[in-house]
């Protein structure tokens, strides 16, 4: 965590209610964004997302698994984030554990939907080969290398690169079996299949500080921010997911006043 | 499962190289902005990412001894060897509350060639931050499959269970610091193999100097590498008047005279001044080799003198000037420095 003095803490707060932040943007301004996308190549999909001097890299790998009982025709998904030491020296060891499982949490809220699987960014049931048998297992790994605020919407943003980068590779089903046997699978080298990913949502992070709320804070802001609302809003401009930070409590109308911003910025 | 070829009868392997044929090799430091100094290593699909952070507080273990050598905390996911081969190099002089921490990342495989990608990474990033060093650590791996001895294994032929050596050397001093073999070989072919992953490194040092000679921006650190490499011009191992002649760059002299200052004011060297002769090519000792040879007396006050010459020395050169009073004004360490000196002497 960055340490401010009082004058920093009084300068930031100032100028965010005259629209005016530490770097020359406005309030609802967003960094320059890089996106690099297939540069792990032992994966199956990945990308790199650079926001100002926060940069994240998320990787897909699929593998081949058993579906859900109860959901037979559906694949799954795991999301998880990883908060390197790299990042902060205070996410050595277990220090990054927290902020890890809170970030994982709210991506799979956002990009993966309820406990149904309903109104999921990505469809799982494209996920399945054989149904009630075999299903395509995705590991969705995000790895913070340097955190200077808005992680989130940074993650959400490498995942949803990854995703459209990522090649499943054909899989070829073999004679019928029944009963419980294991059907044999004949998984292609060559040809993959592409992810449609216009459905999975962006995150838009809106960061209360004093009275007003900005977009895209850095860790400075981040420090002097009372609550923070993540919303991920997706092409179409529905809100899929929301996410509250922060201790202080927000009105009603604030928290409405906040998506339809989120929308209008994404 | 067949016995598979991991050299063909031509003389390749399985990712069409030589045996002798290093994999690709791709650097970059500064990669992790809020770090005091970061890298990114690759060797071939191997990625490693590599942080350094300091000076913080510590808590525990502390190693001194008379040359006043550092801790070094390193941090590592998977392997702990690390450790050892940088605290071997480590003899980075710090003041006793500092300590650096060197974190890693490797974003593929953990297998030995991740080891010696973490390494060079450290390294970089250690250079990066511009931590004095003795000298840079690199390493590399070599394996012995089909009778052939092969340099730099990638994940396939170390995965084919033979003979893996990891080396880590240092390339100015010629020493090792790190040696670790995996399975079974006979000792002759041994000593062909490690000959093998020294060559190795030392290209991959030659890389490293090459990259790092490139950015231009870093005078201080072009400097204080020229010093622990030996780079031709900057004839280390005599250490005398010639120092400021060899270095065609007065201005290289004078940074380099004003680096090895906020160096010198945390060692202890004042105390042993006479013994000096015998602590071997520490950066800090050129410097008082340095002074030593405008003065032929070791009295305090003539080295302050000698100090103070040599400082002025370099700024008679009109274009250094403002270099070099910039360096000393912005931080006015100079009178503060020698009225410390004083008082410890």
């Amino acid at each position: 965590m960055v340490g401010l003095s009082v004058g920093e803490k009084h300068f930031i707060q100032g100028g965010i209610s005259q629209d005016l932040r530490l770097d020359c943007r406005k309030r609802l301004t967003y960094r320059p964004i890089y996106v690099e996308t297939g540069i792990i190549p032992q994966a199956h999909g990945s990308a790199r997302v650079r926001l100002g001097a926060t940069d994240v890299i998320a990787s897909v790998k699929a593998e081949l698994g058993k579906p859900n009982a109860l959901q037979p025709d559906k694949g799954k998904i795991a999301i998880f984030v990883d908060c390197s030491p790299t990042a902060a020296p205070m996410f050595e060891g277990r220090g990054g554990e927290e902020l890890s499982t809170e970030l994982s949490v709210a991506l799979e809220r956002c990009i993966l939907g309820g406990k149904s699987g309903a109104g999921a960014g990505i469809d799982p049931t494209s996920l399945v080969v054989v149904e009630g048998k075999v299903c395509w297992d995705l590991y969705v790994d995000g790895l913070v290398i340097s955190s200077d605020g808005n992680l989130l919407d940074a993650l959400a943003a490498a995942i949803k690169a990854a995703l459209s980068n990522t090649g499943i590779p054909k899989v070829d089903v073999a004679a019928e079996m029944t009963g419980d046997e294991q059907p044999e699978v004949n998984i292609s080298d060559e040809e993959f299949l592409q992810f449609d990913t216009s459905g999975i949502p962006v995150i838009v992070t809106l960061t209360k500080v004093g009275k007003q709320y900005i977009v895209d804070a850095t860790s400075e802001e981040e420090s002097q921010m009372t609550s923070a609302v993540s919303v991920s809003v997706n092409r179409k401009g529905h809100v899929c997911g929301l996410t509250k930070r922060g201790g202080a409590g927000l009105d009603l109308s604030i928290i409405l006043d906040m998506i339809s911003v989120a929308k209008h910025v994404k | 499962m067949s016995k598979t070829e991991y050299v063909s009868p031509e003389g390749l392997r399985l990712d069409g190289r030589r045996p002798m044929e290093m994999r690709q090799l791709r650097a970059e430091i500064g990669t992790v902005a809020k770090a005091n100094g970061s890298a990114v290593f690759e060797m071939g699909n191997t990625k490693v990412i590599a942080a350094v952070y300091g000076p913080r507080e510590f808590s525990c273990w502390f190693v001194v001894d008379d040359e006043c050598n550092s801790v070094f905390q390193v941090q590592n996911r998977s392997q702990q060897l690390n450790d050892q081969a940088l605290a071997v190099n480590g003899d980075i002089t710090c003041h006793p509350p500092d300590h650096g921490g060197v974190h890693f990342d490797s974003s593929n495989a953990s297998f030995s060639g991740t080891r010696s990608a973490c390494i060079n990474a450290a390294t970089l990033a250690l250079a990066d931050a511009g931590i004095p060093m003795r000298d840079i650590v690199t390493s590399c791996s070599a394996g012995y499959l089909n009778s052939t001895p092969l340099l730099d294994l990638n994940y396939i032929e170390d995965s084919a269970g033979g003979p893996d050596v990891t080396v880590g050397i240092l390339p100015k001093l010629d020493k090792v610091t790190l040696l670790q073999m995996e399975a079974k070989l006979p000792v002759d072919i041994f000593e062909n193999v490690m000959g093998l992953a020294v060559e190795g490194c030392k290209a991959v040092a030659n890389y490293i100097k090459e990259m790092l000679w490139k950015d231009e921006d870093d005078a201080l650190l072009k400097q204080a590498l020229a010093l622990s490499m030996n780079i031709p011009g900057s004839d280390s191992s005599v250490g005398d008047a010639e120092m400021s002649e060899a270095t065609n760059d007065q201005e290289l002299a004078m940074g380099m005279s004003c680096y090895l200052f906020v160096v010198l004011t945390y060692l202890e060297f004042l105390c042993h001044m006479d013994g000096l002769h015998n602590c071997g090519s520490h950066v800090g000792l050129k410097f008082y080799y340095l002074a030593k040879s405008y003065q032929s007396s070791i009295t305090k006050e003539l080295n302050m003198l000698a100090l103070q010459m040599f400082m002025l020395n370099g700024s008679i050169d009109q274009s250094e000037e403002s270099d070099v009073s910039k360096v000393l004004g912005d931080q006015s360490f100079m009178p503060s420095i020698i009225s410390s000196e004083l008082t410890q002497m």
